[in-house]
């Protein structure tokens, strides 16, 4: 407890020095963490638009659905099954989906489509899709109609209440085409969906392709992407394997995995050479407030302070040191974090094209992740310890007498 | 006397035996314009069912269609109900499609030809030049062997022009005493095998025998094959050619 206390006055003897290293420090934290809780969030908003409003985390196939995708090689609708898997824990809700290429007609454009038969009330549970509805209304139960993305909307120049015409294989190899009044444009935040989806009720869908009760995927939604190795097993030991099988997001969004892996991995070295930075900061202050003090050290230990309880003061002091750095660093990111959670930065002009042609939403999300922050913390008082041992060596090193008099 | 009944004999021996040299001497072109004349016809009118089969299901659609020369034909699809009404019809060079439940028109891209006709093994293609084998190829005789117990010709057609035709080369198995074509190979552009065509189960219709199952085999695709069987068909019912027009295509039942 004297320790203590002897090495919270120490450190206020030279303010200004304690200000200095204490506000690198801060900094150090809230770039670090600032950067982190960007990248972290903005993976989690495009897995979000990716996989949670589009391919769900887990989806239950028809085994040979996988290699081709045709709507040949589809699955039966079974209750059974859907509430069998929605009773897992931590599985939110289980959503049948029918979906095919068509391709839509209206006035003189036509233009390659997908048409996903959705149940409108359950996948409006799930995604809160109906919230998404820009003009128009959501799709009932069974609805006849159908919902178009905006800008698939705005290329084709339809309107809620004017009637496509969609085109397409069914099952089997059967005709589909039909005419269906558009009810609704739905903003999908996955530019590329969004140029392409049309959503209808998945009774309706299933009639359009001639596939009565069946389905391309049941989609799985889970609590937490973190819990998908948990979920995962269990579906695949309630499916019929052979029949079925239970693919993960990753497996079915590889390109989208691969292009956060890469970008998460350049995001670390970005963050390692501001380690190295911050490393070699606290270092230079610290050979400096030891050189600085060389005096005041020999003289303690003249009038008789062990060397051990010294090199201790000076280890308690720059832990001190270290936790007003890092804590004020906490503090001040938490609040640019939080701000910026609830208002994402939208990406404007140019950058905001090449976002989009790489189907990616422009826009800078935060993650709050509990786990960034303390990463930060760690990592700053990790580089703090291995730079005070520097002090700590030259005070068990050093001639009483050559201290004294330097 | 014997001049007198000798004199006929000679004749008769002469005129068969020029008779016998006219019939082996048919050139390749007159082989396959008889056989390709025996399947359509001035104009035909005929029902046929057409049955996909794939590894995992398979699945049968009831038409009626209509030829005139090479140059026209129309087919209306009767069953399943879901795509009844649909008419495809082919003018010259152009094909077009009709479904009554949009009340669109369209009109087959020629980047469409080599798809599929209704999923089938039948390419587009094959519904439209059917009838060019005679007039876009060239034809020679490689052979004469057995097939299914019928003497037969076998004759390589080689595009005259490769931009027209999608086949690098077929070789039909033609039999000599009717003229039926028992077995057709398709081969690509490097002269691999695509697809075999075979003629089976020969009934009479309306005096005429023909083959009344086609099956068409796809090399790359095992387990697959398209079989056609004709139910009914009657020949040169006279049929004006304003009868395959685009009003007609929406009115036909």
């Amino acid at each position: 407890m004297e320790i203590i206390k002897l090495a919270w006055r120490n450190i206020w003897r030279n303010k200004r020095r304690t200000v200095i290293t204490a506000s690198s420090l801060m900094f150090a934290v809230i770039f670090g963490v600032v950067m982190r809780s960007m990248q972290l969030g903005t993976y989690d908003r495009m897995i979000d638009s990716a996989v949670r409003q589009y391919s769900g985390f887990i989806q239950v196939q028809d085994s040979a659905y996988w290699k081709d995708k045709t709507i040949d090689d589809l699955m039966p609708d079974s209750l059974l099954l859907r509430k069998e898997i929605s009773k897992l824990p931590d599985v939110t809700g289980v959503l049948p989906r029918l979906e095919s290429f068509a391709l839509i007609s209206y006035g003189n454009k036509t233009k390659g489509a997908i048409f996903q038969g959705i149940d409108p009330f359950l996948d409006n549970q799930m995604t809160q899709i109906s919230h998404k509805v820009v003009k128009g209304s959501f799709l009932t139960k069974d609805d006849e109609g159908i919902l178009l993305s905006q800008r698939l909307a705005g290329y084709m120049g339809v309107n809620v209440g004017d009637t496509v015409v969609l085109l397409s294989q069914g099952y089997h190899a059967v005709t589909a085409a039909d005419v269906f009044p558009v009810r609704g444009i739905v903003k999908i935040p996955n530019p590329k969906l969004d140029r392409i989806l049309i959503i209808g009720s998945l009774k309706r869908v299933q009639d359009f392709y001639g596939a009565d009760g069946m389905l391309t995927s049941m989609v799985v939604n889970i609590n937490s992407k973190n819990n998908i190795d948990k979920v995962l097993p269990e579906v695949k030991k309630i499916i019929d394997s052979g029949r079925f099988v239970a693919l993960s997001w990753t497996d079915m969004n590889k390109e989208l995995k691969q292009q956060i892996e890469s970008d998460s991995v350049s995001g670390q070295i970005m963050l390692g050479i501001l380690y190295v930075v911050i490393f070699f900061g606290i270092l230079g202050t610290i050979i400096m407030m030891t050189a600085e003090r060389r005096k005041e050290f020999g003289v303690m230990v003249a009038l008789g302070m062990h060397r051990y309880y010294l090199a201790m003061i000076v280890f308690v002091e720059t832990i001190l040191l270290g936790l007003v750095g890092a804590l004020t660093g906490e503090l001040i990111s938490t609040g640019i974090v939080s701000y910026y959670y609830r208002s994402p930065i939208k990406i404007g002009g140019e950058m905001k094209d090449i976002y989009e042609q790489f189907g990616i939403e422009p826009v800078l999300a935060f993650s709050k992740d509990f786990g960034i922050f303390l990463n930060q913390f760690y990592v700053v008082l990790a580089l703090l310890v291995i730079a005070v041992l520097y002090s700590i060596i030259k005070i068990t090193g050093f001639k009483i007498i050559d201290a004294i008099h330097s | 006397m014997r001049n007198r009944t000798i004199l006929p004999i000679l004749a008769l021996i002469f005129a068969s035996g020029l008779f016998l040299q006219q019939k082996t001497d048919l050139t390749a072109v007159e082989i396959i314009k008889k056989a390709n004349d025996l399947r359509y016809g001035e104009t035909s009118e005929g029902s046929m069912d057409m049955t996909l089969v794939r590894p995992t299901w398979k699945r049968s659609i009831s038409m009626k269609m209509w030829t005139k020369g090479t140059a026209y034909s129309m087919v209306l699809i009767t069953a399943p109900a879901k795509e009844k009404g649909q008419v495809f019809m082919k003018r010259k060079n152009e094909m077009w499609n009709y479904i009554p439940r949009i009340s669109r028109m369209i009109k087959l891209p020629p980047s469409a030809m080599s798809q599929g006709w209704m999923g089938s093994d039948y390419t587009n293609d094959d519904m439209m030049n059917e009838g060019s084998l005679v007039s876009k190829f060239n034809h020679k005789i490689l052979k004469t062997e057995k097939f299914e117990n019928m003497d037969c010709y076998v004759i390589e057609s080689v595009p005259k022009n490769d931009d027209d035709v999608v086949w690098g080369k077929k070789v039909s198995w033609i039999s000599k005493d009717d003229f039926f074509t028992l077995k057709t190979e398709s081969y690509d552009d490097d002269m691999y095998l695509v697809k075999t065509e075979i003629a089976s189960e020969i009934k009479t219709f309306g005096g005429k025998r023909l083959p009344s199952k086609f099956e068409i085999i796809p090399e790359d695709n095992p387990g697959n094959k398209t079989v056609v069987v004709l139910k009914d068909i009657i020949f040169n019912k006279p049929l004006d050619e304003s009868f395959f027009s685009q009003q007609n295509m929406k009115r036909i039942r």
